[in-house]
């Protein structure tokens, strides 16, 4: 179904790792406000990962496996 | 569980969702308007795409069932409708929204969560967020950060 293996939470493991890659061009940007933004932007995306692994572990939480059984 | 619980457990499971998928919208457009996807190489970028993806493939594939699903309700199947009553077949119908979200597998009526591998996915994705991070917060300097903390708090709330 996906390129991306191992679920959704692994897949946007992969993407944050994709970034932390290209965090190394990082150097590239000269310009200061761009400079910031890019660290902005990427704490942001770091933040809303944080609560989506959050969330994540209240709906494991909420999981019953008996009433799931067939 | 009894009846009264399995209404206000239905209520969570889908307030969950819905949070869930708004998080994704904001995590998306935040990576949509990145500066920092403008500086990929074109691997990088060939790499991010492929992870990303379409509504066919890639993470898209997963938001767009749960959407479809946050705009249509539970639509459980007519045979397990029929065997467990409306009630219980549509907290399973939720259940494999769940599982779809945990693993990337869309697999209908035999979908079961894997509790152990979402919770392996969680906290890999709660380690490769604390990795970038932590290298970000070394390019600019301490005083730049926390002032840089608090933006990208407001920004993260403001999508």
């Amino acid at each position: 179904m996906t390129s991306v293996s191992g679920g959704f939470f692994k897949g946007l493991a992969q993407l944050l790792d994709t970034l932390l890659k290209a965090v190394s061009q990082f150097r590239e940007i000269i310009d200061q406000k761009h400079r910031r933004e890019t660290v902005r932007d990427i704490l942001a995306a770091c933040l809303v990962a944080n609560e989506i692994v959050r969330m994540g572990r209240l709906c494991s939480s909420l999981q019953d496996r008996s009433l799931f059984a067939r | 569980m009894s009846e009264a619980e399995r209404g206000s457990y239905a209520s969570e499971c889908l307030r969950l969702l819905r949070d869930q998928l708004h998080r994704l919208e904001v995590f998306s457009k935040l990576l949509e308007d990145a500066p920092v996807v403008e500086i990929l190489d074109a691997t990088l970028k060939r790499e991010l795409d492929a992870i990303i993806g379409t509504k066919e493939e890639g993470l898209m594939s997963v938001g767009a069932p749960l959407g479809i699903y946050l705009m249509m309700g539970p639509l459980p199947s007519e045979a397990d409708e029929k065997v467990s009553g409306i009630e219980l077949a549509r907290i399973r119908y939720q259940a494999e929204v769940l599982s779809v979200l945990f693993t990337g597998n869309e697999s209908g009526a035999n979908a079961h969560i894997d509790l152990d591998s979402a919770t392996a996915n969680l906290d890999e994705l709660q380690a490769a967020g604390e990795r970038l991070r932590r290298r970000v917060t070394e390019l600019v300097s301490h005083e730049d950060i926390l002032l840089l903390a608090k933006d990208a708090e407001k920004r993260a709330h403001s999508l």
